[in-house]
């Protein structure tokens, strides 16, 4: 333990080399109005307005820049109202582009009653068309429907028919 | 009127010295530049010392100490006091030492800052490389450098112990302070990175 300790004090001494090294002569001088000067470019820079540091000739932007500056509720209501449009623009990005038929029950649209309008249901034979049997209508995509008897429909499939999917895109 | 005691004078100047300080902080919280010039003349050294025993490198050390100064003055408004300027800025240097220092580690280059003339008069340098090392031949030039080359191959926290408690001559509660840790992960660190350094330097020690 005593050797140990007695390395130590070795190594300590070592260790003094280190508390002679020494920077250039004026450094330090140097060191603190480096800092300063650092300290006061830096405020300057903040001094100056975002778009003349980035050097846009825009006097428009500076007046209502000027304005929503004095007054922080305008700029306040402003930002308020252009993230409400923002918001309302997801909203009508991400809705779905076919809606279902009027909200009616499928088994209704299948049964051949066509979507109300103006209030009033109109039975499928208003159209002309026949009910006998299985419902002839039938959808074929969300957003084409075909009003023909399912008799006159080509055997092949409709070249415009999809699966209905109701996930979003 | 009786003449006060060392004792008595020491802490009243050091009572006074705190004073100055507090007061100077806050000058320099309300954007006073000559205040905050003469904090910056009052620790510069040491932490640029402390920069410099962590990364072996001048330039280095200098962007860090200007970078640490900046910061500090940046967030003047949220230094409550609670600890001494001094410990504070130690602490945002020191934080910043360690990430530039594990950003750096694939291109680490020395450049050591010459030593003082009064090396070549100390004699217990002197006795070190004359009579107690077996390589007769080595200088201080030499031994600064190998021991640069030891420091850094100590991890981060046991470099920074060794350096603010062997080179700065920092005592175990102000370090653990600056490294907010505690007084005996302090010690064991110190007793660790010695034995590392002994390893490294074994054949100067002997």
């Amino acid at each position: 333990m005593s050797n140990e300790q007695e390395n130590f004090e070795k190594l300590r001494l070592l260790l003094s080399i280190k508390r002679y090294e020494q920077p250039p002569p004026g450094y330090f001088d140097r060191l603190s109005r480096d800092i300063i000067a650092r300290i006061r470019a830096g405020e300057a820079n903040s001094a100056i307005p975002i778009h003349e540091r980035l050097g846009w000739d825009a006097s428009w932007l500076q007046r209502i820049w000027s304005v929503l500056d004095a007054k922080p509720v305008l700029a306040g209501t402003l930002g308020l109202a252009v993230c409400g449009l923002a918001l309302a623009g997801l909203a009508f990005n991400i809705a779905p582009e076919t809606e279902p038929v009027s909200g009616m029950p499928i088994e209704q649209v299948l049964a051949g009653n066509l979507p109300p309008v103006g209030g009033q249901m109109i039975p499928a034979s208003v159209v002309g068309l026949s009910v006998v049997g299985n419902p002839p209508i039938f959808a074929s995509t969300g957003s084409v429907m075909s009003l023909a008897p399912q008799s006159a429909m080509p055997q092949a499939r409709h070249p415009y028919a999809m699966p209905v999917s109701t996930g979003f895109r | 009127m009786e003449p006060e005691s060392p004792n008595q004078s020491s802490r009243s100047d050091a009572e006074e010295s705190g004073e100055d300080e507090k007061l100077l902080v806050q000058r320099a919280r309300k954007g006073d530049l000559e205040a905050y010039d003469q904090l910056v003349h009052k620790y510069q050294e040491r932490v640029y010392g402390t920069l410099y025993n962590m990364t072996a490198n001048h330039e280095d050390a200098n962007d860090l100490t200007q970078e640490a100064f900046i910061k500090a003055f940046q967030a003047l408004k949220s230094f409550k006091g609670g600890s001494s300027f001094y410990t504070w800025v130690y602490r945002i240097a020191v934080n910043r030492a360690i990430n530039f220092l594990k950003q750096r580690k694939n291109r680490f280059q020395m450049s050591l800052d010459d030593l003082d003339f009064n090396a070549e008069h100390n004699p217990d340098l002197v006795a070190l490389i004359s009579d107690k090392t077996p390589r007769r031949e080595a200088n201080l030039a030499e031994l600064q450098e190998k021991l640069n080359a030891a420091m850094q191959r100590l991890s981060e926290p046991h470099r920074l112990v060794v350096t603010l408690h062997d080179i700065q001559g920092s005592s175990h509660e102000e370090i653990a302070e600056i490294m907010d840790c505690n007084v005996g992960t302090v010690r064991s660190r110190l007793f660790y990175a010695r034995q590392q350094l002994q390893g490294y330097l074994s054949d100067y020690l002997k």
